[in-house]
């Protein structure tokens, strides 16, 4: 009976993985052409013919070798969710602090308080935010993103207006003046509609691009 | 013209894989047997070309593989479908009948 981790052993090259997932990589290839060989002696052929047969699944070891370290290399060391949820996420939650610093920063106050301007501005921001949000499901979507992960990478910004809405309400806490009325629209301004808005922007993308399959 | 074929070749090849792993957990030579019977032949993995895309598919998620002893008592590492195979698995299904559905159109290809 021949040795099929030796046979994998003395073949594959080094595959520069870590010693474990190297060894197991090994074990399940001599596993394999154990079985082929195995399968083959029960349907009548010889030992000989058998290892030949087995053998004929690996034309070529450098090509073997060189196939499994790309397949390790190409995805990287991300999880999947990492790369389906938190990167696409990131990208639009920044690209929503971008806004929001931009619109803070540059703006001139008197913008805010201007009623010609609310209406203008308003729509830009939704609209900045409709773009956040369809880039963080269009990333997800690319990256192979479930519809879930898709609509949870483009609401991630969400999470800055919840962390600016917190620090509004600790610090109204320590005023009186402020009502509860105050804290309902805030959280109406700062959370709901910016969401409302990034969830209209992964909209094109929860569905399965069919064109990407073409091309 | 050669990324379409690349990207037909892999997708179907993992098709292939997730539509033999829907109904029970199974090891590499036995996905590899499984595809080749049920296709006659037709679609043939080597080793270059399965284990690579068994990585792949597990890393992102699609499937899980564990170290399990066999009825002959050797230890073989079995991939099973997860939740996200089976979800990917439909939308597979939904964009080759999509594909096919647009060759058709065509004209002069018919599903089997």
């Amino acid at each position: 009976m021949r040795d099929w981790s030796d046979v994998v052993g003395t073949r594959l090259a080094a595959l520069g993985l870590d010693a474990e997932r190297e060894q197991q990589i090994r074990a399940e290839l001599a596993g394999h052409l154990e079985d082929a060989c195995a399968d083959a002696v029960r349907r009548g052929c010889t030992e000989e013919d058998a290892v030949a047969r087995a053998l004929e699944r690996v034309p070529d070891w450098t090509h073997l070798a060189d196939a499994i370290r790309r397949a390790d290399q190409k995805e990287g060391p991300m999880s999947p969710d990492a790369k389906t949820l938190w990167l696409p996420g990131m990208a639009a939650l920044g690209c929503a602090a971008a806004v929001m610093l931009g619109v803070t920063r540059f703006l001139p106050p008197s913008l805010w308080t201007n009623p010609r301007a609310t209406l203008p501005m308003t729509t830009a921001l939704l609209l900045a935010y409709l773009t956040c949000g369809a880039l963080g499901a269009w990333w997800s979507r690319r990256a192979g993103g479930s519809v879930t992960a898709r609509l949870f990478a483009g609401l991630f910004p969400v999470a800055l207006h919840v962390s600016i809405f917190v620090t509004v309400i600790v610090a109204a806490m320590f005023e009186p003046e402020l009502q509860i009325n105050f804290q309902l629209r805030a959280a109406l301004i700062f959370i709901v509609i910016p969401g409302v808005a990034l969830a209209i922007g992964t909209l094109p993308f929860l569905r399965d691009n069919t064109k990407t399959f073409a091309a | 013209m050669a990324s379409l074929s690349h990207s037909i070749k892999r997708g179907s090849a993992e098709l292939a894989i997730l539509m033999v792993l829907k109904d029970r957990p199974l090891h590499g030579y036995e996905i590899a047997r499984r595809i080749e019977q049920d296709t006659g032949g037709v679609l043939h993995f080597t080793l270059a070309s399965l284990y690579p895309l068994l990585y792949r598919m597990e890393k992102r998620g699609w499937t899980r593989g564990a170290w399990e002893t066999t009825s002959g008592g050797v230890k073989r590492r079995c991939y099973s479908l997860t939740a996200a195979g089976s979800k990917q698995l439909a939308a597979s299904r939904r964009e080759w009948n999509a594909f096919f559905r647009a060759l058709s159109q065509l004209g002069g290809l018919s599903r089997a």
